[in-house]
């Protein structure tokens, strides 16, 4: 009896230190009626897929959006951690936030420059690890490349992915089986080569981002 | 100081006043916005996808400190050169 409390617990010591954070990549999917490698299209022609930014300061907080998001995934339906590649982008000139002088200075040559850099992405790279929260809800923890001003930097995002089949109920969105994503990063401005006078004062250094974005593999 | 000495400057300090009321009722932000952030009601269908509710801007112009202070300072400086103006002068006999 003794040896096989021990031999259980020892069970369970071992799959909690090989496993800290959740399953381990390549082996979790989502329990859905789609099948196969689907990949899902995020630009949506009335704009409702939105990234958030937002910037704290002690002089102040300026919080902006982007509604023209941009850009493809793909993935094997059952094994999502191993087959996940893609990329997200939004318009580098699509960013408000509310003061239309600020909003002309971000797409200055001394921000973010918005001629020569349209484009600010996110290149899947690596999933590093798998939560499953429900049949159709993964936890992810992704590698990317965020390129952000002509720099590109690796950077960790943590994300969760919700997959609906087409119903009725998606179709009163668009058509198609429907993947919502939500994912919230920081960046640091410094690293990708944004050297402003204010920055750090007016203009937080760190920036947090939040991406609150729906894709249909019907497009 | 004369009765039109002080009216000016009592309508100057009213109106600097009004302007910081005006300032700090409209959330004391350090510049002036045209557009505010709004969230917009969460779909079912966005709720089942675990989106949070999105933001729209619309149009509405908040008052910020550097047009305060410049409305300050246009305020001060027409309320000096009346003051000089209103002036009583002696008469040369």
């Amino acid at each position: 009896m003794k040896t096989s409390i021990k031999v259980i617990s020892l069970s369970i010591l071992f799959a909690v230190a090989m496993f800290p954070q959740g399953l381990p990549s390549g082996q979790a999917g989502f329990d859905v009626k789609a099948s196969g490698v689907q990949t899902f299209s995020f630009k949506d022609a009335k704009g409702r897929n939105q990234t958030t930014f937002t910037s704290i300061t002690a002089l102040d907080e300026v919080d902006g959006t982007s509604n023209e998001v941009d850009g493809k995934i793909s993935f094997d339906v059952k094994n999502v951690a191993a087959t996940l590649k893609g990329e997200i982008s939004i318009a580098t000139a699509s960013i408000h936030t509310g003061i239309t002088m600020r909003d002309k200075d971000l797409r200055a040559p001394k921000w973010l420059d918005a001629e020569q850099f349209p484009k600010i992405s996110f290149t899947i790279k690596k999933v590093t690890g798998v939560k499953k929260l429900a049949a159709n809800k993964l936890e992810l923890n992704l590698l990317g490349i965020f390129y952000l001003h002509g720099i590109k930097n690796e950077i960790p995002i943590s994300a969760t992915l919700t997959y609906l089949d087409e119903s009725p109920v998606t179709e009163t969105r668009e058509p198609g089986d429907l993947l919502g994503v939500t994912a919230k990063f920081q960046i640091m401005l410094s690293k990708f080569g944004v050297k402003n006078m204010v920055l750090g004062s007016r203009v937080a250094d760190k920036i947090d981002i939040g991406v609150n974005i729906v894709g249909t593999n019907k497009f | 100081m004369n009765k039109k000495q002080k009216i000016t400057i009592f309508s100057g300090l009213a109106a600097i006043t009004i302007s910081f009321a005006i300032w700090a009722l409209q959330g004391f932000h350090l510049f002036t916005h045209q557009k505010i952030e709004i969230q917009l009601p969460q779909s079912d269908i966005d709720k089942l996808l675990g989106q949070p509710p999105r933001f729209e801007w619309i149009n509405h112009f908040t008052l910020g400190l550097e047009y305060t202070l410049v409305f300050t300072a246009i305020v001060i400086s027409i309320s000096i050169v009346m003051f000089f103006l209103f002036k009583n002068k002696r008469k040369i006999n």
